[in-house]
């Protein structure tokens, strides 16, 4: 029976036992630590950025009779705040563990003058955007710190009982734990106000994100007709070349041996011999092709049953593992036989291989087909070649196709596919 | 009589070859692609060329190409063109320069033996063979312009059974009329069509039908 995947494992914490251990654990746990250094970091990097920039002000007022140093100045505080949300980045990354894209300015056309591209470049969102999280995380990580530091303040008097202010006694002891358990929670907040400020402003904003979709989609649209198009001339080259021919053959040694019918009894009868036999092979043919185009077996009983036949004719041993919980979707079911029918083909043609294996997985809502061999390699992606219809194929419905084959070999390939669309 | 057969598919070389043998033409050379048919053409001048349209390494109309290319270099030689399937248009381009001694035909038509072999020795012979399929296509293009909206439709009949390249004597054979009757249609496809009656060849009469239907 198939098995629901689960998402609770039942060994898990309650909720509130959980949050309360995080802030029991709060003083001494990693996270607490990297966030306060997280803030720290982009106080100094966020300060040092401001300090630059008044100075490019200053500068620029100063010397303003001296054309284009202002000019420079401020372009150059520009340039240093698009760089700095590498540094931001690269911080985040390694304080925070999230992983931030960089949305990036356009590229600018290169007939402009040096000028305009600049001035293209600096009114470009992505500029403007990180400009701005240079000035609103300043006021964030000040506040976090300070409050931080202010706890702190408090959890060394309140429970070394020395300093003033804080009252007597339990009182004062009491006030020392809140700010003991509370600080790690201030600097926790500002690191994650700060994060998700980043995330905002260096991010790629939702009309850029938009577009990129809108353009990836067009380009999966344009595979996919391009790779029904192909797949249609695939269909009438295999036809053409393969089964009219002996259809016309045996057509015509039919017409010959009836032509010699009376005249030539023996040599009739041998034409008619062939000519059984050409409809024999022409029977075997269009089998072989049906199925290429699409296997009803496939339908009806799934990929693993298809893959039978496929390995059946490839003339080295594959073995097969197809583990999947339920049957995919119809068209992913296809795309996934197609990937392998391909790669059986190719092992068979070119590979030299003593061994393959064809590997169906699924996990996270994704579909894996792998076919290895262990031939010879140099499996390349050309241009209206059986891979590059293949990767057409899987790319059109979002999935992604990787061929590694170095020379010598062993080839890998490769296709993920979403399962649920 | 001597010919040159180009296929890429040998069973087709081999099945024409035995068809040629058994119509008393000689095969001197079986090719597979345009290439080779023009070599094969140079070295062995022979009287007829058997051609593919479809042919190595392009897979479209090699086959074709190669056959204007003889007719220009090789006038002498008769060509039979073969196709899986038959296009107006190919013909027309076929047609263009000179109908004499020049074939057009389905491969099917390779199945009818005796008629096959009738339609190589009239192209041979200086004649004209058009696929009946194409003579249709370029009957059902031209209405439009309805030059032949004039024609009845047994005039219309004989003039398909002439655009495919037979003679009077042939076409009251398959219309089974004598052949005053056909003669009788012929002038009068040709009064109502303004052409000016010449029956002495038959391949001047498919030259003025093709001309005037592509006109």
């Amino acid at each position: 029976m198939t098995q629901a995947p689960t998402t609770h494992a039942p060994a898990q914490p309650a909720p509130t036992a959980q949050i309360g251990w995080s802030v029991l654990l709060g003083p001494i746990s990693p996270r607490t630590w990297r966030a306060l250094a997280s803030v720290l970091v982009s106080l100094i990097t966020g300060s040092f950025f401001c300090v630059v920039l008044a100075c490019a002000l200053l500068l620029a007022g100063s010397v303003s009779w001296i054309v284009g140093i202002g000019m420079l100045a401020l372009s150059s505080a520009l340039r240093l705040a698009a760089r700095m949300a590498r540094v931001d980045r690269w911080r985040i990354k390694r304080m925070n563990g999230v992983r931030i894209e960089l949305a990036s300015p356009p590229e600018p056309a290169s007939d402009l003058s040096f000028r305009q591209r600049q001035k293209a470049w600096s009114q470009s969102p992505a500029v403007r955007r990180r400009v701005a999280y240079q000035f609103a995380r300043l006021p964030v990580s000040a506040v976090s710190l300070s409050a931080v530091g202010l706890l702190g303040y408090g959890m060394v008097t309140g429970l070394g009982g020395t300093g003033p202010g804080l009252g007597e006694g339990f009182g004062r002891f009491l006030v020392g734990l809140v700010c003991l358990f509370g600080w790690p929670l201030l600097a926790r907040l500002g690191s994650a106000v700060d994060v998700s400020l980043a995330r905002a402003l260096l991010g790629p904003s939702r009309s850029g994100q938009l577009s990129e979709e809108v353009q990836r989609l067009g380009e999966a649209r344009t595979l996919a007709v391009e790779s029904a198009e192909s797949e249609r001339r695939r269909i009438e080259r295999d036809l053409h070349d393969g089964l009219q021919p002996k259809l016309v053959s045996l057509a015509l040694e039919l017409g010959l041996a009836k032509a010699r019918f009376e005249r030539d009894p023996a040599s009739a009868q041998s034409l008619l011999n062939q000519a059984h036999e050409e409809a024999k092979t022409a029977i075997e043919d269009l089998r072989g092709l049906v199925r290429g185009i699409h296997p009803s077996v496939l339908d009806e009983r799934g990929l693993d049953a298809a893959f039978s036949a496929l390995v059946a004719n490839c003339s080295v041993p594959v073995r097969v593992e197809v583990r999947l919980a339920q049957r995919p979707d119809k068209a992913v079911e296809a795309v996934a036989y197609f990937v392998v029918a391909e790669a059986i083909t190719n092992i068979t043609k070119h590979s030299d291989a003593s061994q393959a294996a064809v590997l169906i997985t699924e996990g996270a809502g994704m579909l894996r087909v792998l076919v290895e061999d262990n031939g010879s390699g140099g499996a390349q992606v050309e241009p209206h070649g059986g891979l590059a219809g293949l990767a057409a194929r899987v790319t059109a419905i979002d999935g992604t196709f990787r061929v590694t084959s170095p020379p010598g070999g062993p080839t890998d390939v490769e296709a993920v596919i979403p399962c649920v669309r | 009589m001597r010919a040159v057969i180009a296929d890429d598919s040998v069973l087709l070389r081999e099945g024409i070859a035995r068809l040629l043998a058994e119509g008393d033409i000689e095969v001197v050379a079986g090719v597979g692609d345009g290439d080779s048919l023009l070599a094969a053409v140079e070295t062995h001048k022979p009287d007829l060329a058997v051609i593919d349209v479809r042919m190595p390494p392009g897979h479209r109309d090699e086959g074709l190409r190669a056959a204007i290319e003889i007719r220009r270099r090789w006038p002498d030689v008769a060509l039979l063109v073969l196709s899986q399937f038959v296009e107006e248009r190919y013909a027309t381009e076929l047609l263009a320069g000179d109908t004499r001694a020049i074939g057009y035909l389905l491969k099917d038509r390779v199945a009818d033996v005796a008629e096959f072999i009738e339609a190589l020795h009239r192209v041979a012979a200086g004649g004209t063979a058009l696929d009946p399929e194409v003579v249709r296509q370029l009957l059902a293009r031209s209405r439009q312009s309805d030059p032949l909206s004039g024609l009845t439709p047994r005039e219309r009949e004989v003039l398909g059974l002439m655009a495919e390249g037979r003679s009077n004597s042939a076409i009251a054979e398959a219309l089974v009329v004598s052949m005053g009757a056909v003669e009788k249609r012929v002038a009068s496809i040709f009064m109502k069509l303004d052409l000016p009656p010449d029956d002495e060849q038959t391949h001047r009469r498919v030259m003025a039908v093709v001309r005037y239907l592509n006109s």
